[in-house]
């Protein structure tokens, strides 16, 4: 079951298609390794809340890979950590135990600093509630990752103008969020969160506040970002959301009860065709390494 | 730039509260750059006043040194007992730096006039050289000449004329001092310098000569002090040593005299008015305080209901330093805002009090430093502790926070 709008207006930005392609080109230099690295990886992760009677355990023991490209949908009744499994991977908060590479890098030991940095550079954040910031008008608030960043920062509004064209909003730029509608708020707010070309974008809920037309909508993009590469994790109540998805997990009391994947989801074909092309990009770039080290090795 | 730009928007957002805020600022930021301008105004006045037309003025007193600040300078200290004597000013007039020389006795008294009647005018007994020591010229009639001081004439300054007669031009008209009639033979142009080497507000004053002065005082010369004109302004120093010198000759006990010249005045006021200059700013101080706790107050109320605010900002990238920064940075505008508002203030009312009271409008650099330069220390201070605060908070638990 396919949901790709007819409509040309939803049709992939060839501006941002560009990007994404130039980003995995960097990406897939970065590891050249024979196995492929996931970009997110948790192993045994726990988080407790309170403290003597009170505590309680959010996640329990989580263990989780997540590769570059993946569609995940993650699902649960409430209370099960959904939320707090997705502000960990955001470097929210922090996991009470266990470890957490992102990018295989162990993020335990990052000064707070660094971590903000990398919300800002490799986060993007929809949630349920959009979050903008009420006293900004559009374009400030989509702008507002890239204020954060390093180096020059004069062009900011000019990309976070040219952002919100892919979304159909360059009309609403000066407009401040509570002038939108709900649809309009929350692409306002993937915008912000596509803004700084995130590897990992992580939603949580981000229909849950929306009609079934703006959900749509809402979908739609996202659908759209992982056509164009992104990995995107997104927590749901909604089961009609699933055929969005390439890959399901079920949540329950703190732990994975089952980890699905949506093997007939448009979704799935898409994030295996990223996945091995980058498997034969890899492998090439493996033969090429082992030939290039062999003739090295004659020379001596 | 654009950390400025987020700021001022931030506080457009709550102009009213920005407004009454940076208020308690402004009113400090006011109350400190008048007292600045207008007791520079009032100095400089003074100096000009002093130094200009008593640049070669020196006067002799017949008492010792030991009144201070304006008291030395007031003619009470002056009149009463006095050990100077016309021998002491025919030995001035004789030195060679001496241009002229003026006794002056200082009476009181009654005098009645046409139009008014004032109980205790200061009349000052003294030769016809007065009006050349001090500059003073004539709005109509004549001065007495040294041949003419027998006759019971009298020189009225500009507003006791206009008192005691309702003109300035009273020539001839017949008035009572200490109960004698004189003769009115002329009045003074206005002066309008209340603070003077002379002693006296010469507006308010009536002028006789030395002869009339000792028939009130029964015959006793009690000369308060000399006024002493110099031939030039580059010798006053060696003119005061030897005056004293010629006084150590007539007088045993030299603490029975003292000299003093325009920058002893200049000295003593200033120094009075820096007293209560430091005065006015330690008050002005305190309501700068009072407003810095405002603003501390506000911030902290600002950070509390911006926590969610600041959740998003630390999702987005945001650094504890870019948080901190961007509340200083509002800080520090509600009272840079307060500043400009207060200086611009100040310097409106200085100028209503500078044309009301005839002093000059001063523009030092530093003024403007202290009104500029204040509030955003105050800004740094009372701001650092609520953006620190805002710094501090947790992503997770600031996100969380309900709005």
């Amino acid at each position: 079951m396919t949901t790709t709008p007819q409509d040309p207006a939803f049709a992939l930005p060839k501006a941002l298609l560009k990007d994404r392609q130039v980003f995995f080109a960097g990406a897939a230099t970065r590891t050249i390794d024979e196995e492929p690295t996931p970009t997110i990886s948790l192993r045994s992760t726990v988080k407790t809340f309170g403290f003597g009677d009170t505590v309680f355990q959010a996640l329990d023991g989580i263990d989780l890979e997540i590769q570059r490209g993946e569609f995940v949908a993650i699902m649960g009744p409430s209370g099960c950590g959904k939320t707090t499994l997705l502000n960990i991977l955001g470097l929210l908060d922090k996991p009470s135990a266990g470890e957490y590479f992102l990018n295989s890098k162990s993020v335990a030991k990052l000064s707070a600093a660094r971590k903000a940095r990398i919300r800002g550079r490799e986060v993007g954040f929809i949630f349920q509630n959009f979050n903008l910031i009420p006293t900004l008008n559009v374009l400030d608030n989509v702008a507002l990752p890239l204020t954060y960043q390093r180096g020059l920062k004069f062009n900011n509004l000019e990309k976070a103008s040219k952002i919100l064209k892919t979304f159909d909003l360059q009309n609403r730029e000066y407009y401040l969020p509570n002038q939108l509608s709900g649809g309009q708020t929350q692409r306002v707010a993937i915008a912000r969160a596509l803004i700084n070309n995130p590897s990992i974008i992580l939603a949580d809920e981000p229909t849950g506040n929306l009609d079934s037309k703006n959900s749509e909508i809402i979908m739609d993009e996202l659908t759209r970002l992982h056509r164009a590469g992104n990995t995107i994790l997104m927590v749901t109540h909604n089961p009609d959301l699933l055929s969005y998805a390439s890959r399901v997990i079920h949540m329950k009391d703190g732990q994975i009860d089952r980890d699905i994947e949506l093997t007939d989801t448009a979704a799935y074909k898409a994030t295996t065709s990223f996945i091995s092309q980058r498997k034969k990009q890899r492998s090439r770039r493996f033969r090429n390494g082992r030939l290039r080290r062999q003739k090295e090795g004659e020379k001596k | 730039m654009l950390s400025y730009r987020l700021a001022h928007a931030s506080l457009k957002s709550h102009r009213l509260r920005t407004v009454l805020t940076s208020l308690g600022v402004m009113i400090g930021v006011f109350i400190i750059s008048l007292i600045l301008i207008v007791s520079r105004g009032l100095h400089q006045s003074i100096t000009d006043q002093v130094s200009a037309l008593s640049d070669n003025i020196v006067v002799v007193r017949g008492s010792s040194n030991d009144a201070s600040g304006l008291e030395a300078f007031s003619p009470l200290t002056a009149a009463p007992i006095s050990s100077l004597t016309d021998r002491d000013v025919v030995s001035i007039s004789g030195l060679k730096e001496v241009e002229a020389v003026a006794p002056m006795m200082f009476l009181g008294g009654q005098i009645k006039g046409s139009e008014g009647d004032y109980q205790h005018v200061t009349t000052v007994a003294t030769s016809d050289n007065f009006p050349n020591i001090f500059d003073l010229k004539l709005a109509s009639g004549n001065w007495f000449e040294a041949d003419e001081t027998a006759k019971q004439w009298v020189i009225l300054g500009d507003k006791l004329a206009r008192g005691l007669l309702g003109t300035t031009d009273a020539s001839g008209q017949i008035i009572e001092v200490k109960g004698q009639n004189f003769t009115v033979i002329g009045v003074l142009k206005r002066v309008d310098r209340p603070i003077s080497l002379a002693g006296v507000d010469i507006d308010k004053a009536a002028f006789i000569s030395l002869k009339n002065g000792l028939m009130f005082s029964g015959g006793v010369n009690q000369i308060g002090q000399i006024a002493v004109r110099a031939k030039s302004a580059d010798n006053l120093p060696a003119l005061e040593k030897s005056i004293l010198s010629v006084l150590d000759k007539n007088h045993l006990d030299h603490n029975e005299y003292s000299v003093r010249a325009g920058r002893d005045a200049v000295g003593a006021l200033s120094s009075w008015l820096n007293t209560i200059t430091t005065a006015a700013l330690i008050f002005a101080g305190v309501s700068l305080v009072v407003g810095g706790i405002g603003i501390m107050n506000i911030m902290l109320v600002s950070v509390t209901e911006r926590i969610r605010e600041i959740g998003i900002r630390k999702a987005v990238g945001a650094t504890r330093r870019h948080i901190l920064s961007q509340f200083l940075i509002e800080a520090l505008l509600i009272t840079l805002y307060g500043g400009v508002t207060g200086l611009a203030l100040a310097y409106g009312t200085a100028y209503l009090i500078t044309l009301q009271f005839s002093l000059p409008l001063v523009y030092d650099w530093w003024i403007f430093a202290v009104g500029l330069g204040v509030p955003l220390s105050v800004g740094l201070l009372f701001g650092l502790w609520p953006a620190a605060r805002a710094a501090r908070q947790d992503p997770i638990v600031a996100l969380k926070h309900l709005a």
